[in-house]
């Protein structure tokens, strides 16, 4: 089975370690603005999303990519960089709003989990990513971070 | 089971996702691929890249891509007329089918003025045209393009690159407006005047002069004379309805299908450019959208409906994007103030535009300019038709981020979610319509002694 980045909202601390990380390996710069992943912070609630490229199975924007430059593999939606003309379609079928453009090389950019060594998992002290085989576990795990999260917009 | 033999007419965005929906479900039966063109599949966004010089190869799929689908392909050859059980082509040959979907596409619209035929006035169309401007480039200096749609933006944009200096003749008050509004228009036409482009607005070329057998000037109805060596034809699209004509198919503006993407004909099915489909946001009404979006996911609706899988779509839903110049532009759904209850949020800073437009208190369209990065979460809202309370307290006024959404309604963020696109979607009437916006978001639970899989196919 295919390995991903789990992510787990509850261990964030909002370092953004992981977007330096996923900037420097990604741009040679250290520019948050350029990651390939992003936190998204909602102080009020003290919760901390970081979001990434989820690999879809049937991937949105590699369906509608006129150029070829995503392409729907097994385990990945792969990032042809050179096919990329920038029309930036895919940010408009990614209902997730994963998928960012990259203007200081005129294409988009997006998480391909650094060929199977994703960067920000390395760096990601407090262990909200990691990345691995998903497990039976994480279903049930998930559906009660979810419950917790209602629970408390509740109140 | 017997097998249906399929038949497909057209070789770009609907016919290969249709294809490929084809294949997803069914990888036995035999399947016909006609196109007129000689060349594979290649995409017809990438032409104002070719023109420009900017990409070379246009093609879409690897190229042994129709021997990997098992598909017969039928390339250069036209399908002429539509009989009681077969295609008939160019050749003579009929093709007898039990399912036919017509993906023909859409034409260039061509007006009616003087000169419009010399050499150096062309459209923009398929790969033809693309390789006759290129011919044209080398000694050009000057060139008008006439319409101010997207595909008159993207040439622009091709011109510039290749060093031409470029007039825009538009019959409406502004660009592209059938696509934003006036602010964001306005934003747009600012970015290319910067640029040196001149925009000419309520006006129309009345004729085209020629010398020496090649185009040299655009006279507009005002009587100015522009200098042109090159002339694009940008005035919009015709749908190609006339194979479906000859089979008796019913035909609107286009081919008209239902949500399923039937004809009128039984076992006949229509996709893309040329079909005229159901609105969303208008129920009741049928339009022809004209995007490479529509045609993929109609492309798709009509591949699994062509097998008998009943998978309707959620209706149509015009949306586009493109970049000039640096500016990125997205139009979702409705761009003007609606009618009735309802109104729009606004938002303009330092050359980033931002309006959404909300109806009875749902969101049904966007006009984004300068940041679109939103863009994605929008449309799948729209889609949804979610009400503001449903996404209470969401703040509208604020960029719309996927995670909110998230939070606020408890869906997981773990990695690989098996991930359906929503638009062929569609709903099952016993869930809310937030389980439906997040359905399709999330893993579904499998019963408890299986391990959780990505859901490529998950039953409805």
């Amino acid at each position: 089975m295919s390995r991903m980045i789990v992510v787990d909202p509850a261990k964030c601390t909002n370092c953004r370690m992981c977007e330096l990380a996923c900037s420097l390996a990604t741009t040679g710069a250290f520019a948050p603005s350029r990651s390939r992943i992003r936190i998204h912070a909602f102080a009020e609630e003290f919760k901390y999303i970081p979001l990434m490229c989820f690999q879809c199975a049937a991937a949105p924007c590699a369906k509608v990519c006129p150029a070829g430059a995503l392409v729907q593999a097994e385990e990945l939606v792969r990032f042809v960089k050179e096919a990329c003309i920038g029309c930036r379609m895919c940010m408009l079928a990614c209902p997730f709003g994963v998928v960012s453009f990259d203007s200081a090389e005129g294409v988009i950019a997006k998480c391909d989990t650094c060929s199977g060594e994703p960067e920000c998992v390395k760096f990601c002290t407090p262990r909200a990513l990691e990345f691995r085989e998903l497990e039976l576990g994480d279903v049930p795990k998930g559906r009660d971070f979810a419950r917790r999260i209602v629970e408390a917009a509740k109140g | 089971m017997s097998q249906r033999r399929i038949v497909i007419v057209g070789n770009s965005a609907a016919s290969l996702a249709a294809l490929e929906a084809i294949r997803r479900h069914d990888g036995m039966c035999p399947v016909t691929l006609v196109a007129d063109e000689r060349v594979p599949a290649y995409s017809r966004v990438m032409l104002p890249y070719f023109v420009s010089g900017e990409r070379r190869d246009l093609s879409l799929r690897p190229f042994d891509y129709y021997q990997r689908m098992g598909v017969q392909a039928l390339l250069g050859r036209r399908a002429v007329r539509l009989e009681a059980e077969a295609l008939v082509l160019d050749d003579g040959t009929a093709l007898p089918f039990d399912r036919l979907l017509i993906a023909t596409g859409s034409r260039a619209a061509v007006p009616e003025i003087e000169g419009v035929h010399t050499p150096g006035v062309c459209p923009l169309k398929n790969l033809a045209d693309a390789i006759r401007i290129r011919g044209h480039l080398p000694g050009a200096h000057h060139a008008v393009v006439l319409g101010g749609g997207l595909i008159c933006l993207l040439v622009v944009r091709a011109l510039l690159k290749v060093g031409l200096s470029v007039a825009i003749v538009v019959s409406s008050d502004r660009l592209l407006s059938r696509m934003l509004d006036e602010e964001g228009s306005a934003l747009v036409q600012h970015r290319l005047a910067q640029a040196g482009v001149r925009i000419l607005t309520h006006t129309d070329a009345s004729r085209i002069v020629g010398r020496n057998d090649r185009a040299c000037s655009v006279v507009t109805a005002a009587g100015e004379e522009l200098p042109a060596d090159l002339v694009i034809l940008a005035k919009g699209i015709r749908p190609n309805t006339g194979v479906a004509q000859t089979g008796g198919v019913a035909i609107g503006r286009g081919i008209l299908v239902d949500q399923y993407m039937r004809t009128s004909r039984p076992g006949v099915f229509a996709a893309g450019d040329c079909a005229e489909s159901p609105d969303l946001l208008a129920p009741g009404r049928r339009t022809i959208a004209g995007t490479w979006f529509e045609a993929v996911s109609q492309g798709e609706t009509a591949g699994a409906n062509l097998l008998g899988r009943s998978r309707p779509s959620l209706g149509t839903l015009k949306m586009n994007v493109m970049e000039i110049l640096g500016v990125a532009v997205a139009s979702i759904g409705m761009t003007g103030a609606p009618g009735g209850e309802g109104g729009v949020l606004v938002s303009s800073r330092d050359g980033v535009y931002r309006k959404l437009v909300i109806s009875h208190d749902r969101i049904v369209g966007a006009v984004l300019v300068g940041d679109v990065s939103e863009a994605g979460p929008i449309a799948s809202l729209i889609r949804r038709g979610l009400t503001r309370s449903e996404l209470e307290p969401v703040d509208f006024s604020r960029p719309i981020r996927y995670a909110e959404l998230g939070l606020l309604r408890g869906v997981r963020f773990r990695g690989s979610e098996g991930c359906q696109p929503p638009s062929p979607v569609v709903p099952d009437n016993s869930q809310s319509p937030i389980q439906l916006l997040f359905a399709t978001f999330c893993i579904k639970l499998p019963a408890s002694d299986n391990p959780p899989l990505r859901v490529k196919d998950p039953p409805l």
